[in-house]
């Protein structure tokens, strides 16, 4: 397991700067959040961590492996990260056991490993029972876990969430929250999760970057940021609950 | 023709022209006729055998006009269903660019058989054709089919109108064309290196005739159309179309063979023969198609 | 037994011909669409905006005048490039499948690449976040969801190249090939009235083929469980695109040379021959503008392009726009009988336009001596050829549009009746927009056609009746292949010009002016 990093990342795009350069460190294992309010560019940035957007510059490294660099640009099916899309993304015309087996599918596990880990996944995410389900037979939230369950079925080094509650009703946001936390906490598993809703960064990271107009504002922990907000935009931000 | 004509009717009549090839003209009125009654008065297009059929099927009005007393008989319906009013003529057509060296082009319709010519003739499809139909059922029965299956086996294009197989020989496709003399000569007058040559075993007479459709509102109008197309100032328009006039005292079109001297040579025609072809249409058809179009 | 003075063998051989000739048009142009699709919206492929409208263009060109210009090209004896092809030139079977799929292409294309464009790219991003390298991603989540507007678009180009007539008479005929449409015209043409019935016999077997095919296509596309590429609420999101790196310059370079070999090599041939003063001298030093000053002068000319003007442009926003009712009515409210017109409209796409052009003569014959009984005359050719031209291609728009609204997420609907719209407001302030790249396609596809369209209007006209195919069509019959190029290369310039400036565009970009 090792630490992901980024150096000097920027992104330029139509003739607009959407990130400034940046760096920043993920340790392994830490539950990073991506915090700020809509435009912000913290959805680029996992993207571009994902591989799906190329950065403008800088460096992209991931343990020993550099992901993106001069002359390195690792394209996204050969990164091993999961990823949560806020949309959910489960494929309508796979049911429940086929979209979390995909992963593994594609990358040639043989048939039995393969439904041995689905079925551990699945458990973790309280869907053992739906594995014949299709998108349409299933609610937002059951779509939301499943999507979560193929992000972790592959034990990636670094899972990625892009503001995967957002289409949530607040009490099932509620449960997801204490669920991924609880996920963090059993797996261990390295999370960056980005979202425009303080309360879910506060209640489950435990290192915040907080994002505006392209540029880190501040970051840190949750309990650091809270009694020392930057005065300006963070303060702003953070004073509307 | 159009101008003249709505000059020679009466002033509160209006002269509705519509032109196109004899086969889309054809396929309209016979539409009509099927659905029950066509909007034409008067047609005139250059297949002879249409009016066979249509006088066959009592779609006509006869109409024995003094103004086409001077037609020869042969082109004219015993019964005045119709007349014929000038002629188009079928003949070899030839791009002289081709034929620099000393084989010259063919001289005859038996020429056209020499494989000395393979790959080098085309000819507009009698299945669409009026005129190339009518050129095709006078061949047949002077030289029989064999003559072609030797076409066949020259590898004959047989395709598209008239038009295309002037193309075909400006463009050097195809250099040697049985084709209508009217157009060969229209190209020749706009620039094109194409000529005529009038085959010695005799040009082929594509009887132009016009007719008074039976169901027509305006009979005596129709009639005195009819009449027009007779007069000098008709027939002199026709020559300049290129075509040649069926009246003995009319000129012949420029560049041509004067007709004193085609008639020599044409091939014959005449009602009995029109009747006959006419029994044997299908026939000639599908021999064509399995002759040449396979 | 089926039609005079031809043999029933060769009736089955035209049968066998023309279904052949369709299917392998129809996997050709779906596969090759498919590509072009695919390359446009989800690679980095040089040019893509251009590209995506310009690949759209090759159906702008009407077939007879593809035809003439191909034969510039590939006639064995002196086309220009005719050492290209294989012994033959561009004539026969696999000319006219290169010719057919060139336009044929553009209903496949079109429909996948607002099916990629529609889609959720979050789907296809979670694949290549699972591992899936491009092609997986394709076979496995893109394909399956895009299945519905691939057999779509491949079903309209099966059923265009078995009503198609004008390439088939250019091109197989001279090579005594022929299809069942070439057959019927030679009916109607030299069979006499008695051809006129055999035509439509003829034309009987044609329809049943139709029949099958398009009863086919339906049960392919709801053999599928339930699809639905949804739409993302309100998040305009970009795909991330496929890297094609190292093959980027050869990718982008063959599919520059594919537009410019379709589009570009016609488009000169005809200007080639329009230039010149007598058909086959195509050397500079002797071009002339006299042919264009010829046909630019007619007085046909002028009339005919007011009339194709206000023909097409009137007749297939109408079109459109009813399609695009209709197939809310069907995909959206359930209405069984709004499914049912959309279906039948496949049969009228499917009749060559020969037999449309008869079956209308005998309505409008029916329709005068009707008039006539109470002393009204309809005498305006223009009437019919509109009419034809609505029912020729009314499906093409009904079938997308409808395709468009199957991909849509429901509740995108939903929340605007809720909030109190009415199936006005709702149709033109959410489905217009939400659909109007794919009903500018529609407008494009059935708009063109109509604007240039040559073998309906040639039987129909009249006395007043000129159109621009009417015109190319008496020009070509009476005149020389320069003029009647002349006029090609103008009309199919303006096509072009038109198909240009549509190019990727949402039709309220249109309709605004930007």
């Amino acid at each position: 397991m090792s630490d992901l990093r980024l150096m000097g990342v920027s992104k330029r795009f139509g003739g607009k700067d959407v990130l400034m350069p940046m760096d920043m460190l993920v340790t392994n294992g830490a539950f990073v959040s991506l915090l700020g309010p809509s435009g912000c560019g913290k959805t680029t940035l996992l993207r571009l961590i994902a591989g799906l957007e190329t950065p403008s510059s800088g460096q992209i490294v991931l343990g020993n492996t550099t992901l993106y660099g001069p002359g390195v640009n690792i394209p996204p099916e050969k990164r091993r990260f999961g990823m949560v899309f806020q949309s959910y993304a489960v494929w309508p015309h796979m049911n429940v056991f086929e979209n979390v087996e995909y992963p593994l599918k594609v990358r040639g596990m043989a048939r039995p490993e393969r439904r041995e880990r689905v079925m551990k996944t699945l458990a973790l995410v309280h869907m053992e029972g739906l594995t014949d389900r299709y998108p349409h037979q299933l609610s937002g939230g059951q779509q939301q876990r499943a999507a979560l369950a193929r992000g972790l079925v592959m034990e990636p080094p670094v899972l990625l969430l892009d503001e995967p509650l957002s289409n949530l009703d607040a009490r099932l946001r509620a449960e997801m929250r204490r669920e991924i936390r609880d996920l963090h906490r059993s797996l261990g598993i390295t999370i960056l999760y980005v979202t425009h809703d303080q309360r879910e960064a506060f209640e489950m990271a435990t290192r915040i970057v907080i994002i505006n107009e392209g540029r880190i504002e501040q970051e840190g922990g949750p309990g650091e940021i809270r009694e020392n907000p930057t005065p300006g935009f963070v303060s702003e931000f953070l004073s509307h609950v | 023709m159009r101008e003249p004509l709505s000059k020679a009717m009466p002033p509160d009549v209006e002269v509705m022209w519509f032109q196109s090839g004899s086969e889309n003209i054809a396929s309209k009125v016979n539409a009509e006729l099927a659905a029950g009654a066509s909007r034409a008065d008067l047609v005139l297009t250059s297949d002879p055998f249409w009016y066979y059929e249509l006088k066959d099927q009592g779609c006509l009005l006869p109409y024995k006009s003094e103004a086409a007393r001077g037609i020869p008989d042969i082109y004219v319906d015993p019964d005045g269903a119709y007349a014929g009013v000038r002629l188009p003529v079928m003949v070899i057509g030839y791009n002289p660019r081709y034929f620099t060296d000393n084989s010259g082009p063919p001289r005859s319709w038996k020429d056209l058989a020499d494989p000395r010519f393979k790959r080098l003739i085309s000819m507009p499809n009698p299945l669409e054709s009026g005129s190339s139909f009518t050129a095709v059922a006078l061949l047949q029965s002077r030289f029989g089919w064999d003559y072609f299956e030797r076409l066949r086996a020259n590898d004959i294009i047989a395709a598209g109108g008239n038009s295309s197989v002037i193309t075909r020989m400006e463009t050097r496709e195809r250099p040697v064309g049985i084709v209508l003399l009217e157009n060969v000569l229209k190209a020749w007058d706009k620039g094109s290196p194409v000529r005529p040559v009038y085959p010695t075993d005799g040009t082929i007479p594509v009887l132009s005739p016009i007719a008074i459709l039976r169901d027509t509102r305006n009979p005596e109008l129709a009639k005195k159309a009819y009449d027009w197309f007779f007069s000098d100032e008709a027939q002199r328009a026709i020559v300049r179309g290129s075509m040649y006039s069926l009246i003995e005292s009319a000129p012949s079109p420029e560049h041509s063979l004067p007709y004193a001297e085609l008639k020599k040579s044409m091939m014959p025609w005449s009602a009995g023969i029109l009747a006959q072809m006419f029994a044997e249409r299908a026939v000639i058809k599908s021999k064509f198609s399995e002759t040449v179009l396979r | 037994m089926f039609a005079d003075g031809v043999s029933n063998s060769a009736v089955i051989e035209a049968l066998a011909r023309s279904l052949s000739l369709s299917l392998v048009v129809a996997l050709v142009s779906g596969a090759t669409g498919c590509l072009a699709a695919w390359l446009v919206t989800r690679s980095d492929v040089g040019g893509s905006r251009a590209l995506a409208g310009l690949f759209s263009m090759p159906y702008a060109i009407p077939a007879y005048l593809l035809g003439m210009a191909w034969i510039v090209l590939g006639n064995p004896a002196v086309g220009a490039i005719r050492e290209l092809f294989p012994e033959g030139g561009i004539y026969g079977f696999h000319g006219m499948v290169l010719v057919e799929s060139t336009v044929a292409f553009a209903f496949p294309y079109l429909e996948l690449k607002a099916g990629f464009e529609r889609m959720d790219p979050s789907l296809e991003e979670a694949a290549r976040t699972s591992g899936a390298g491009p092609w997986r991603v394709f076979r496995d989540v893109s394909f399956p969801l895009l299945w519905p507007p691939l057999v779509n678009g491949m079903c309209l180009s099966f059923l265009y190249t078995l009503s198609s007539f004008g390439v088939p008479a250019m091109l197989g005929m001279p090579v005594r090939q022929f299809v069942l449409t070439t057959l019927i015209y030679s009916q109607f043409k030299l069979g006499g009235m008695a051809g006129i019935w055999s035509g439509l016999r003829l034309s009987l077997l044609l329809l049943v083929m139709a029949m099958l095919v398009l009863a086919l296509s339906n049960r392919l596309v709801g053999l599928q469980r339930r699809r639905g590429g949804a739409i993302t609420g309100s998040r305009v999101s970009r795909p991330g695109l496929v890297r094609l790196s190292g093959a980027r310059v050869p990718v982008t370079a063959a599919a520059w040379a594919v537009f410019a070999l379709v589009v570009a090599l016609p488009w000169g041939a005809l200007a080639f021959s329009a230039l010149a003063p007598v058909a086959g001298s195509y050397s500079p030093s002797e071009w002339t503008l006299r042919n264009l000053e010829y046909v630019l002068n007619l007085p046909e000319f002028r009339e005919a392009l007011v009339n194709s003007l206000a023909l097409s442009l009137p007749v297939a926003t109408f079109v459109v726009g009813s399609g695009f009712v209709l197939a809310f009515a069907a995909v959206r409210r359930g209405s069984r009988l709004a499914a049912r017109l959309v279906e039948s409209m496949g049969v009228p796409f499917s009749t060559p336009g020969t037999v449309i052009a008869i079956l209308l003569i005998f309505a409008a014959t029916w329709v005068s001596a009707a008039l006539g009984r109470v002393g009204l005359s309809l005498d305006s050719p223009l009437v019919w050829i509109a009419l034809a031209y609505a029912v020729k291609y009314c499906a093409v728009s009904a079938r997308m549009l409808t395709a468009a609204y199957r991909q849509v997420d429901p509740s995108l609907e939903e929340a605007a009746v809720v909030s109190g719209a009415t199936t006005f407001i709702l149709l033109r302030t959410i489905w217009f927009p939400l659909l109007s790249r794919t009903v500018l396609a529609a407008w494009f596809l059935t708009a063109l056609p109509m604007f240039t369209e040559l073998t309906m209007s040639v039987l129909l006209t009249g006395p007043g009746g000129a159109t621009l195919g009417t015109v190319l069509f008496q020009l070509q019959e009476y005149a020389d292949q320069p003029s009647a190029a002349a006029l090609a290369w103008i009309l199919l310039s303006a096509a072009l010009v038109g198909a240009f400036f549509m190019r990727g565009r949402r039709a309220e970009e249109i309709l605004e002016g930007r």
